[in-house]
């Protein structure tokens, strides 16, 4: 693996993972979780031998954004109580659908937008995410119960 | 598509719409070029790089001031000898390690690259495993391509207590700790469904459910530890859609997150995603099957 296979595999999915990393952890810390997802990947030993990179980094940046909720206590009491819409007065998104959003999870985020946005399937998503097809479905269908119930 | 699935599918659209540009390139990364190396053989090379650094101040010591009174016996080699056979462990091939313990590549121009090993610990995934890919393809031996097993309608329901379980039914792998038992893997066991029968279990609420079978995570759970030698086993190529024939030790290899044998297809990609279809004749376990999508109709 040299640097210029790193390199196109950036140019590659960069854009990509941005999108993602938008709709799962909003979209004032997209740019930097991606980067930071990237540098783990190509510092992670066993990356020359990733056979599905795009799903890899599917993998890294959902556990990025799982790292920061989970290291930055006083951001995760913060979010708990006023929704995160301090995050996103910038981001020109709905206080409303950031809600709707801060109700779930990471992962069921991540599992909605494979679903929704990316119209992958469930063997897909579960391929993507790498869970399994039954946590794929018990996700979405959590999450959705969800966001019925706020959405009334 | 349902007014819900609109709701859904606009949220994300409006997040997107807002996200910001891509990041630009993350700084050069100092990595090691080998994914095989264990932990304790980097830590090896990494004491020869000291054992270097201390040879080669015993050598500028000795050019300055002679011979160290400590080091200076006739059975020892001389401490020039010391530096120039010292690097040669930590960059080319032992008799034990046929690959090079430890090679540093840097992978761009910036004067900070990342070296510490906890940085490099810290951002790897850590709760997930990417599918197991082969390293090179091999056409004897285990991985010879089977049947993909046939999904039922609907899986046997969990048989209920002091009953054996007979016929075929699903399981996932269990997501927690495995049992200590040698070959053993542990399932969760749930009834399955699909097609029709899935429609008319779940309803159409949520038509991801029956894509491609539904699993009834929300009904009886089942725990089982199961011996996986001596049945025959059938895993997916999540690459090709095909199944192939394993052993049991090749099971337990692939679930660990272990490169696939060098018997495996060119291109081979395991995951335990999938679930299995276990079949049982009257309590005995007779075989173990990764199913594929199931065909409509």
């Amino acid at each position: 693996m040299t640097m210029t296979d790193d390199e196109a595999t950036f140019r590659e999915h960069a854009a990509e993972l941005t999108r993602y990393a938008a709709a799962i952890a909003g979209p004032t810390d997209a740019d930097d979780v991606v980067a930071d997802a990237f540098a783990a990947a190509f510092a992670s030993s066993r990356w020359p031998a990733i056979e599905d990179r795009r799903a890899y980094l599917y993998q890294a940046v959902l556990n990025q954004v799982r790292d920061r909720h989970r290291s930055n206590s006083r951001r995760q009491r913060r979010e708990a109580t006023t929704h995160r819409t301090d995050d996103t007065s910038d981001s020109g998104v709905r206080p409303e659908v950031l809600a709707v959003m801060n109700a779930l999870t990471t992962r069921q985020r991540a599992v909605l937008f494979c679903l929704y946005w990316l119209d992958l399937d469930v063997l897909q998503t579960a391929h993507r995410l790498d869970l399994s097809t039954r946590t794929v479905q018990r996700e979405s269908q959590t999450a959705r119960r969800h966001m019925k119930a706020l959405l009334r | 598509m349902n007014d819900l699935d609109n709701q859904i599918r606009r949220a994300f659209d409006e997040l997107v719409d807002a996200a910001p540009p891509p990041p630009s390139a993350p700084s050069p990364i100092v990595r090691f070029t080998s994914d095989r190396e264990p932990r304790s053989t980097r830590l090896l090379a990494v004491a020869a790089s000291v054992l270097v650094v201390a040879a080669l101040g015993m050598v500028a010591y000795t050019q300055r001031n002679g011979p160290a009174p400590t080091i200076s016996t006739s059975d020892q080699p001389s401490s020039s000898e010391i530096a120039t056979t010292a690097p040669s462990a930590a960059t080319t091939p032992t008799a034990e390690n046929s690959e090079p313990i430890l090679i540093r590549e840097e992978t761009g121009g910036s004067p900070d690259p990342v070296t510490s090993t906890e940085s490099i610990a810290s951002v790897e995934p850590v709760d997930s495993n990417p599918p197991v890919t082969a390293l090179e393809p091999s056409p004897s031996g285990e991985y010879q391509v089977v049947p993909s097993p046939t999904f039922p309608e609907a899986t046997e329901p969990i048989p209920a207590l002091g009953r054996d379980y007979d016929g075929v039914h699903f399981a996932y792998l269990h997501e927690g700790p495995m049992p200590d038992g040698p070959l053993q893997l542990r399932f969760d066991v749930v009834q399955a469904y699909s097609g029709q029968a899935c429609i008319d279990r779940f309803g159409d609420d949520s038509p991801d459910v029956c894509t491609p079978f539904g699993t009834d995570v929300t009904g009886r759970v089942d725990q089982l530890d199961l011996a996986v030698t001596d049945i025959p086993i059938s895993v997916r190529n999540v690459a090709s859609d095909a199944n192939y024939r394993i052993s049991g030790t090749e099971l337990i290899a692939l679930v660990n997150g272990s490169t696939a044998s060098p018997s495996a297809p060119d291109g081979f990609m395991f995951s335990s995603g999938y679930g299995f279809l276990l079949t049982f004749d009257n309590g005995t376990l007779t075989g173990i099957d990764q199913p594929g999508a199931p065909q409509p109709g």
